[in-house]
């Protein structure tokens, strides 16, 4: 078993970090009601990816850097457009769909990148490579130095994003917190970034009722989850890595929140 | 011009048209602005002005503070459903001095806002915008959704606010009719 886990090191370290980060991530993105743009930017990274394949294989951190590009100048369009919520909401669907469209037109006549796309689906974390887990690695650390420095601002950024409805767009703070997504979606996977980053903020807020014990906590929960699922799926030739990460980060969740205050908790949320 | 707080003559604001013209203001220290009017009379627009958000069309406006020192409560009209903190949490991310927080009932320092009531949510947004800075506080119908009790509880601690000199002036915006005890309100009908 140790020489599984020191063969697969890479794998280790970059699902630790990212599990502990990504649900912290979550919860600033929901409180910005940023989820639904999330997913514009998840097949946005995801059509990159695809032409980084097809045409620049070798050169996936400069078709991340296009994707980061397109993402901002998409959401700043968006702030520029003023739409009304509701058509907003909508708009991002229609092009969350157009991208969509776009891969499978792709693989239809490319398809070599048919294997891409399921990777970038739901990721691979146990062939990482050892560039993939380096680019990881310094990209979430870089979050979590700016985290503990920034917590506060970060928090009360998001906090007036919830109070006030939409207020300006603190852009540096975006950056660095949309960056190790972009990332993550990238090298990780759609599936099990944006599970890592949206399953543990619907832990109720009675569980953990102190904002830094809940981040801590959730980011101690989904680290068991990630590092035992990968440990699980090394283990059982049968077992895929992130769905059984995924699971049992629900597990985990549902069984804290059982033993916590009971599972009436759930039902009410 | 330094005399008061907000000083505007013959202020005209609006978005592509003129939707207000002539406006003159004086506001003194330790007064309220009181501004009423109907549904699309611009006192949002003016509101936007004032924080320099939109471009005034004409006339002259002034701050006796930097914009840094002028707190906004906008008009909330939805309400977030996924707010993970507690009222001490909260405040504490906010930096409110303890002074400024006395009207929140100690007792729900520790509730997760979700439980809170529609009045309670608002006593603790306005206290996030009473951080050390603030000297000059201007709510966007701070009174919308809150019963009868707690709109007396919160006009008698933002008089007091006033008084004594915690806050320099207020500016609300409010289709009720509010009273502010003692305090001297400048009212400016839209």
């Amino acid at each position: 078993m140790i020489e599984g886990i020191l063969f697969y090191k890479m794998a280790f370290l970059s699902s630790s970090v990212s599990s502990m980060a990504l649900p912290i991530i979550g919860h600033h993105l929901t409180l910005r009601s940023k989820i639904l743009e999330l997913f514009f930017l998840t097949q946005l990274v995801a059509l990159c990816s695809l032409l980084s394949h097809l045409f620049w294989e070798g050169f996936e951190l400069l078709w991340t850097l296009v994707a980061v590009c397109f993402y901002f100048l998409g959401t700043y369009t968006f702030s520029k457009l003023k739409l009304e919520e509701g058509r907003r909401h909508v708009t991002i669907m229609a092009l969350y769909l157009i991208l969509l469209s776009l891969q499978y037109l792709l693989i239809g006549f490319f398809p070599q990148l048919d294997s891409h796309m399921t990777k970038g689906l739901f990721g691979n974390i146990v062939t990482i490579s050892n560039f993939e887990a380096a680019t990881v690695l310094v990209t979430f650390f870089t979050f979590f130095v700016f985290y503990s420095f920034n917590r506060k601002k970060l928090h009360r950024e998001s906090l007036d994003s919830a109070f006030l409805e939409g207020p300006k767009e603190k852009r540096l703070s975006s950056l660095f917190i949309l960056i190790p997504v972009i990332l993550s979606l990238y090298y990780l996977g759609l599936t099990y970034t944006l599970s890592f980053l949206l399953i543990p903020s619907l832990i109720p807020t009675k569980l953990f009722p102190k904002i830094s014990f809940r981040m801590g906590g959730l980011a101690f929960l989904s680290l068991l989850a990630s590092v035992f699922g990968l440990v699980l799926s090394i283990s059982f030739d049968n077992l895929s890595t992130t769905p059984t990460q995924i699971l049992l980060l629900a597990g985990i969740l549902l069984c804290y929140a059982l033993l916590k205050k009971g599972s009436s908790y759930f039902l009410r949320f | 011009m330094n005399d008061f707080v907000l000083s505007c003559k013959n202020l005209s604001i609006g978005y592509q048209e003129v939707l207000k013209k002539d406006l003159n203001i004086k506001l003194k220290p330790r007064e309220i602005l009181l501004l009423k009017g109907e549904n699309g009379s611009g006192k949002s627009t003016l509101l936007k002005t004032l924080l320099s958000e939109l471009k005034k069309k004409k006339g002259e406006y002034s701050w006796k503070y930097p914009l840094k020192n002028i707190s906004y409560l906008p008009q909330i009209n939805k309400e977030s459903q996924s707010i993970h903190y507690t009222i001490r949490d909260i405040l504490e991310i906010y930096n409110i001095p303890s002074s400024n927080q006395y009207f929140i009932d100690q007792k729900l320092y520790n509730s997760p806002w979700a439980n809170l009531s529609g009045g309670e949510k608002q006593k603790v947004r306005i206290a996030s915008r009473l951080t050390k800075d603030a000297k000059v506080l201007i709510l966007d119908e701070p009174f919308n959704h809150i019963d009868k009790k707690a709109t007396v509880e919160m006009t008698s601690f933002l008089s007091e606010l006033i008084e004594t000199g915690k806050l320099s002036a207020l500016v609300v915006v409010t289709h009720k009719e509010i009273n502010f005890g003692r305090t001297k309100v400048v009212r400016l009908e839209l």
